[in-house]
């Protein structure tokens, strides 16, 4: 398994994180197009979420099937421990390459 | 707030190549009631074309067959259509004297590619209107609609068509068919009606 996770990823991971127990596709999506302010693919966002649980830093449930969404069933998602301690060492690592960049301090472009 | 269904064709696709994924499919469906017909197709796209190139990496001689299978049908969907047209021109010439000039346009038909499978979506969605239980009438304006676009090919882009053996240039024709069929498919699906009701 890598140590640090992608943006793509990141983003999947703390938009599963804010949404608690609502996280399922479609909300998930909503965020990630709020904060990256472009549309998103589903399927691109279900290919992240497999590759997340296939190294274990998430795990989903099946919910109960609506009549909404022609009798599928939603897919939740949650961020496993080992998935919030992925989420910590890429802040770690991303705040320690932010620090002593004289562009990005203090006004200065 | 719309309460029609998703495009039936893009829907039938993605149950047909990501059957595994139940979700995406119900996604898909509860977020398109705030989405346009086009945001749909694109998503189910990405969704086959994501998961073709994933088979393609685990699978790849699956895959190969599966789209070899397509490719066969509609090829001979497009080579019926094309057979049917030229034995109607011999009927044609068979029972009357009329002998008209073909194949002046020839050069223009590869140009014809385009306005032809936007005809052929415009007439799918003419036949897509038709209520469910007429299932044969469906059917029959499709082989009709192949077959009278076929019969024009020939008249317009191939030279002395009529004066040929059967099936003249038979690779362009079939593919020429097979463009117009999928038109067909595509507009029969955009057909289907779709009522627009005011939200509660």
């Amino acid at each position: 398994m890598r140590d640090y996770l992608t943006d793509f990823e990141l983003m999947i991971l703390l938009s599963v994180l804010r949404l608690g127990d609502e996280a399922y596709g479609v909300p998930i999506a909503g965020e990630l197009e709020s904060t990256g302010g472009r549309s998103v693919v589903l399927s691109a966002v279900y290919a992240a979420l497999d590759r997340l649980e296939a190294n274990g830093l998430v795990s989903s449930t099946l919910g109960d099937p609506t009549p909404a969404r022609g009798g599928r069933a939603k897919r939740f998602f949650r961020v496993t421990p080992a998935g919030l301690k992925a989420v910590k060492q890429t802040r770690q690592a991303l705040t320690q390459l932010w620090t002593g960049v004289p562009q990005l301090e203090g006004g200065r472009q | 707030m719309k309460a029609c269904q998703p495009p039936r064709l893009a829907l039938a696709l993605l149950e047909r190549c990501v059957p595994d994924n139940e979700a995406l499919i119900g996604d898909l469906v509860e977020a398109f009631v705030k989405e346009s017909n086009a945001w749909f197709w694109r998503q189910a796209l990405f969704a086959v074309l994501s998961r073709t190139s994933l088979q393609l990496r685990t699978k790849p001689f699956l895959t190969a067959e599966k789209v070899l299978i397509t490719t066969a049908i509609l090829a001979l969907l497009g080579f019926y259509t094309v057979v049917v047209a030229t034995l109607t021109v011999r009927l044609i010439v068979l029972s009357d004297a009329w002998l008209p000039q073909t194949g002046r346009f020839q050069e223009l038909q590869v140009y014809f590619a385009a306005p032809a499978f936007a005809a052929a979506i415009v007439i799918g969605h003419a036949i897509g209107r038709l209520d469910h239980g007429h299932r044969v009438m469906r059917v029959l304006g499709c082989g009709l609609t192949a077959t009278a676009a076929a019969c024009l090919n020939f008249y317009l882009f191939v030279p002395n068509a009529l004066l040929q053996p059967l099936v003249p240039h038979a690779a362009t024709q079939i593919a020429v068919g097979m463009v117009f069929i999928a038109g067909l498919f595509v507009g029969i699906d955009s057909g289907s009606p779709c009522e627009t009701q005011p939200s509660s």
